[in-house]
């Protein structure tokens, strides 16, 4: 039986609560259950609805799609993060490839936590707003939501073509 | 050796000042550029007294304030239009090249045309020379933050302060071999030497994260008539001008007396300016810095109208010439040193973008014009009227008197400046609307009106009913003939708020619309412009059409008048009696609009129903006709998380009332959850015995409590816009967080070397206690202080960016008293920081911070800490044997390193 303390730090391995503070994870750590996996167990299939998010305390698991492999998960990491905020299809397996422990978290139960922590929901929000920012920046023509412009304002581009075309700067 | 000695002086002066390698670089260049520039501005201030005096004489000095000023607003003019065409950077090199160019036209006509060319040269001198300074401080306020400014500012006029002793001592003693001619040309070389570390300095500054800079649209009058601040602090400026000019004026007049000759004269003002330089760079180094920090910036400012006094009396009492030189000598001094570096730090409250583009035009235009103004009054007063040196004493002080008044106000201002930077997250409701009534906004309402997209007139529609605006009405009446219906739902409802007839009677055509929210605004501007409205919604209420009767009520519920009118009892009770969900929730609204006490028990009946969204209305109701009798079915519901938020409307509605049975919630029987929603109904309320009941929660012993005392306190602090706290109570509650926040920030930064998940848990924790701290200490201020410039700043000062906190320190510094304000600055200033940071070594600081950890009451902390152990090598484990308590998080810890210990 993992203690909380033990149990925060697990969920802190999940890409989404990595920047909760750790009080703000003790409710969380309270509702998530722990589920033994045994080596050839499958949790979840590809068209299973993503309701769980799953840490790995130990043993292994493999993650596949149409029979081949993408990832193995051990023991620190999180995977299915994003069933807390998407209610799509896996579209992957996951399988146990070595006997050991899962701490699992329900979506349900995440957000009856979250309901009354607002801080938490705040954070989890600031890190998806700071993805998304990223993913605009990294790729902004798939990145426009339809009906929005794509230019940029005059001003900001004159200010950028202004600063390119200043002389690079040298040693001084 | 030298050099050695010179790079210990560097990096000492870098440790000292907490500057980067980068930045040390770019201090020295600065350094160099504004010592080059003092030198230049203080030979050509050497040359234009001298040559004037000499070609013009004393009394002729007014005239030549005059044509200053015409040329300093030519120049600003010139100036603003090159800033609008291109960026900063292009208005500074115009100014450059303008000033070298001048200089080097000056030095080679000087022999022949010597008269006309001493003119201009005086015009030039006061006037476009002026601007190279203003762009270097502009220059050195975009690279330093405001608390930093004040430790660097000095400096960079310590460096200034030298290179104007340079130019003095050579204008003083190379004039017997240069000739003034000379003095010209050197002159010119030193502004070319200045233009090109300019460029250098551009360059270093090029790899630091830049603004986007834009062409502005935005005039630089504009922002300064538009900010009150800006006014204030531009009037302190025009008369600290003015006192220095007619100060500077009588001590020409003493001083022409006393040398005739032009060389010995342009001898004397080189040495004048040597000794004023070397007194000034004295100061700064001694006492200037010192000074800024103990009294603060308004005291320090409010020194030079003493010595301007003191020069005053001086003269008027007659006294020999080196007490008239040593007393002008202190008030340069003192005008040069903390009267520079003080209105940069009020430059500091100007927003960036707006500070760039006025302060150049503020520190030339505001200087000339006052230097005008003097020489107007000069004028008149000496040459009209034909007073005496008397009567120009008089009228000094009495600018002085003037000046003290502008300073007090500008303190103040100074103040808000900040309070409302940090307080700017959201648009107030009464400055959105003014700002519907600017000329842009109702451009763009009227583009937003006639556009395609049907969301953007929408919003233009909403955005419109703030606007009393003829042709906007207009536009807004010709979206009833849009196709969308919401579009003219929308129109309908703007056409209600702005009070406009519905002069084509389009609108009762809607109600048969099967779309049901143009129903709806139908429904409520019919009933809004009907003579008889009573009438009209009874026909609606007694109608067969549900969405109508619906829509009638809820309109009658927002116009409780009408609503008494046309609603009954007897029909309520056929809603109630005919007990479908539609009936119910009709029936729950319709008591909303009732008055007296039939209604209470036909709500209770609702209430303690089984249906969510009937209890939900009828939830709408009892907020809207409270009732202590109530009570007892609100409670309950107050806990149902889909009823929780009508439920304490609700309850907040019955006012003082509610305060015993919320208080009954509030002691933790009925689980936190209770305790929170209590606590934030008890805000709504607001009552003296609220705020008492809170007071309790506030000084709690649990950490938890007190962070959900002060979240409420602030609450009904911003609902009632009144303080809700004495200021030392406050301030006494303030403190003791404060004490919590450094008790558990140290701990905190001592781990933070180490890698090890637990520790890291640990850390964390003690950062988050400490933040919360923090967080409390602010919202005990803000029972107070105001509290939205508080919430910025501590999202500021738990910000780990460097120059974040300097906002927020430089608001507390301003409205804290000093004695409550050394306890912040001594946490957060820069130096204080380093001497929180103890080197990480491991296993001590581990051990002290478990140590820490244990000896708080926090179950949490606790099991962090016991987790944590398993990394402290040597760490006594017998501590953990007492005061564990019964919390459940530490004995699970406990258990769990036994276990580890017996297995190993």
């Amino acid at each position: 039986m993992l203690t909380p303390a033990e149990r925060v730090m697990i969920l802190r391995a999940a890409d989404l609560l990595k920047d909760a503070e750790p009080r703000h994870l003790l409710g969380l750590a309270e509702v998530a259950r722990e589920i033994e996996i045994l080596k050839g167990d499958c949790l979840y299939r590809e068209e299973d609805p993503a309701d769980v998010l799953y840490m790995v305390v130990e043993g292994r698991v493999r993650l596949s799609t149409g029979g081949r492999t993408m990832s193995e998960v051990g023991p620190g990491e999180a995977f299915g993060t994003w069933s807390l905020v998407d209610d799509s299809k896996r579209g992957h397996r996951s399988d146990c490839v070595e006997d050991g422990l899962t701490l699992a978290l329900h979506r349900g139960e995440f957000y009856d936590m979250a309901a009354g922590d607002l801080t938490l929901l705040q954070g989890i929000i600031r890190l998806l707003a700071k993805r998304l920012r990223a993913l605009v920046l990294e790729r902004p023509g798939e990145a426009r939501v339809e009906g929005e412009g794509v230019e940029k304002p005059e001003a900001v581009v004159e200010a950028e073509s202004a600063a390119a075309a200043r002389p690079a700067s040298g040693g001084d | 050796m030298i050099g050695t000695l010179l790079t210990r002086l560097l990096d000492a002066l870098t440790r000292q000042l907490s500057l980067e390698a980068h930045e040390r670089r770019l201090l020295l260049l600065m350094g160099a550029l504004v010592s080059i520039l003092f030198c230049a501005y203080t030979i050509a201030k050497v040359l234009r007294d001298a040559l004037f005096l000499a070609e013009f004489g004393a009394l002729a000095l007014p005239y030549g304030y005059i044509g200053v000023a015409l040329a300093a607003a030519g120049f600003v003019w010139l100036e603003s239009r090159v800033a609008l065409r291109f960026k900063r950077v292009g208005a500074t090199r115009f100014n450059q090249y303008a000033a070298i160019g001048f200089s080097l036209v000056a030095a080679a006509v000087f022999p022949i045309a010597r008269h006309w060319t001493t003119a201009v040269f005086y015009i030039w001198a006061g006037s476009q020379a002026m601007m190279l300074l203003p762009h270097f401080w502009a220059l050195a306020l975009d690279v330093w933050d405001s608390r930093r400014a004040r430790t660097v500012f000095p400096l960079l006029g310590s460096c200034g302060l030298i290179g104007g002793l340079a130019g003095g001592a050579y204008a003083a003693w190379a004039t017997p071999v240069v000739k003034r001619d000379g003095l010209m040309w050197s002159l010119s070389a030193l502004l070319i030497v200045s233009h090109l570390l300019t460029r250098v300095i551009e360059r270093h500054r090029a790899r630091r994260t830049e603004p986007i800079e834009v062409s502005q649209t935005v005039s630089a009058w504009a922002i300064i008539l538009r900010s009150n601040y800006i006014k204030v602090l531009a009037a302190g400026l025009a008369l600290s001008v003015i006192v220095s000019t007619l100060v500077d004026f009588q001590f020409k007049l003493f001083i022409q007396k006393l040398y005739p000759d032009p060389h010995a004269l342009t001898q004397f003002f080189g040495k004048f300016y040597v000794g004023l330089n070397a007194l000034s760079l004295v100061f700064q180094l001694s006492a200037g810095g010192w000074l800024m920090y103990r009294l603060g910036l308004g005291p320090t400012t409010g020194l030079q109208p003493v010595t301007a006094m003191m020069f005053v009396a001086g003269l008027a009492l007659g006294g020999g010439w080196w007490v008239v030189l040593a007393i002008r000598w202190i008030q340069g001094v003192v005008f040069q040193t903390l009267g520079k570096s003080s209105a940069e730090i009020y430059f500091m409250a100007v927003r960036p973008h707006e500070r760039r583009r006025i302060k150049p035009a503020v520190d030339t235009l505001v200087d000339r014009w006052s230097d005008a103004a003097v020489g107007i009054l000069l004028i008149v007063l000496l040459r009209v009227i034909g007073v005496g040196e008397t009567v120009l004493a008089v009228v000094t002080v009495t600018f002085l008197a003037v000046w003290i008044v502008v300073l007090v106000f500008l303190n103040r201002e100074y103040g808000r400046a900040f309070e409302q930077t940090l307080s700017t997250r959201w648009l107030e409701p009464d400055v959105a609307e003014d700002s519907m009534r600017t000329p842009s906004a109702r451009k763009a309402l009227l583009q937003g009106l006639r556009a395609d997209d049907e969301s953007r007139i929408v919003l233009a529609l909403k955005l419109s009913e703030r606007s009393r605006d003829k042709e906007i009405a207009r536009a807004v009446t010709s979206c009833l003939r849009h196709p969308s219906p919401s579009v003219r739902a929308a129109a309908v409802g703007a056409m209600e708020t702005m009070r406009i007839r519905d002069e084509d009677t389009a609108i009762p055509g809607f109600l048969e619309e099967p779309h049901d929210s143009l129903r709806c605004a139908a429904v409520r501007y019919l009933l809004a412009r009907s003579p008889q409205p009573a009438v009209l919604a009874r026909g609606w209420l007694d109608g067969n059409d549900p969405a109508l009767r619906q829509h009638a009520v809820d309109a009658l519920f927002d116009r409780p008048s009408e609503g008494r009118a046309a609603l009954t009892l007897e029909w309520i009770d056929v809603r109630l009696k005919a007990g479908t969900p539609g009936d119910l929730r009709v029936a729950a609204r319709a008591l909303g609009a009732m008055t007296g006490s039939a209604p209470v028990k036909r709500l209770r009946t609702l209430l303690s129903g089984p249906d969510v969204e009937v209890r939900r209305v009828a939830l709408l109701s009892a907020a809207r006709r409270p009732s202590p009798e109530l009570l007892d079915v609100l409670l309950p519901l107050l806990l149902l998380p889909e009823l929780s938020y009508e439920a304490r409307r609700a309850v907040s509605a019955i006012g003082a009332r509610a305060v015993p049975a919320l208080d009954s919630l509030l002691d933790g029987t009925h689980g936190p959850r209770a305790q929170t929603l209590a606590a934030r109904t008890l805000a709504h309320i607001a009552s003296p015995r609220a705020v008492g009941s809170l007071m309790t929660l506030a000084k709690s012993s649990e950490p938890g409590l007190r962070d959900l005392g002060f979240r409420s306190l602030t609450r009904v602090r911003v609902e009632t816009d009144k303080p809700v706290l004495p200021r030392s109570a406050a301030h006494q509650l303030f403190l003791r967080e404060l004490g919590e926040y450094r008790r558990f920030l140290e701990p905190a930064r001592s781990l933070e070397g180490i890698a090890a998940p637990e520790v890291r848990l640990l850390a964390d924790t003690f950062r988050e206690s400490a933040e919360s701290a923090l967080q409390r200490g602010l919202g005990a201020l803000a029972c107070w202080y105001e509290p939205k410039p508080l919430s910025g700043a501590f999202e500021r000062l738990k910000s780990r960016e460097p120059g974040a906190a300097a906002p927020a320190l430089e608001y507390l510094g301003h409205v804290l008293p000093r004695r409550i304000f050394r306890h912040v600055s001594r946490i957060f200033e820069p130096q204080a920081v380093k001497g929180l940071e103890t080197p990480v070594v491991e296993g001590e600081p581990l051990a002290d911070s478990i140590r820490a950890a244990w000896r708080s009451e926090d179950g949490w902390l606790r099991a962090c800490a016991v987790r944590a152990s398993r990394h402290a090598t040597g760490f006594d484990a017998r501590l953990f044997a007492t005061g564990g308590g019964d919390n459940t998080l530490v004995l699970a810890e406990l258990e769990a390193l036994s276990a580890r210990n017996a297995t190993c």
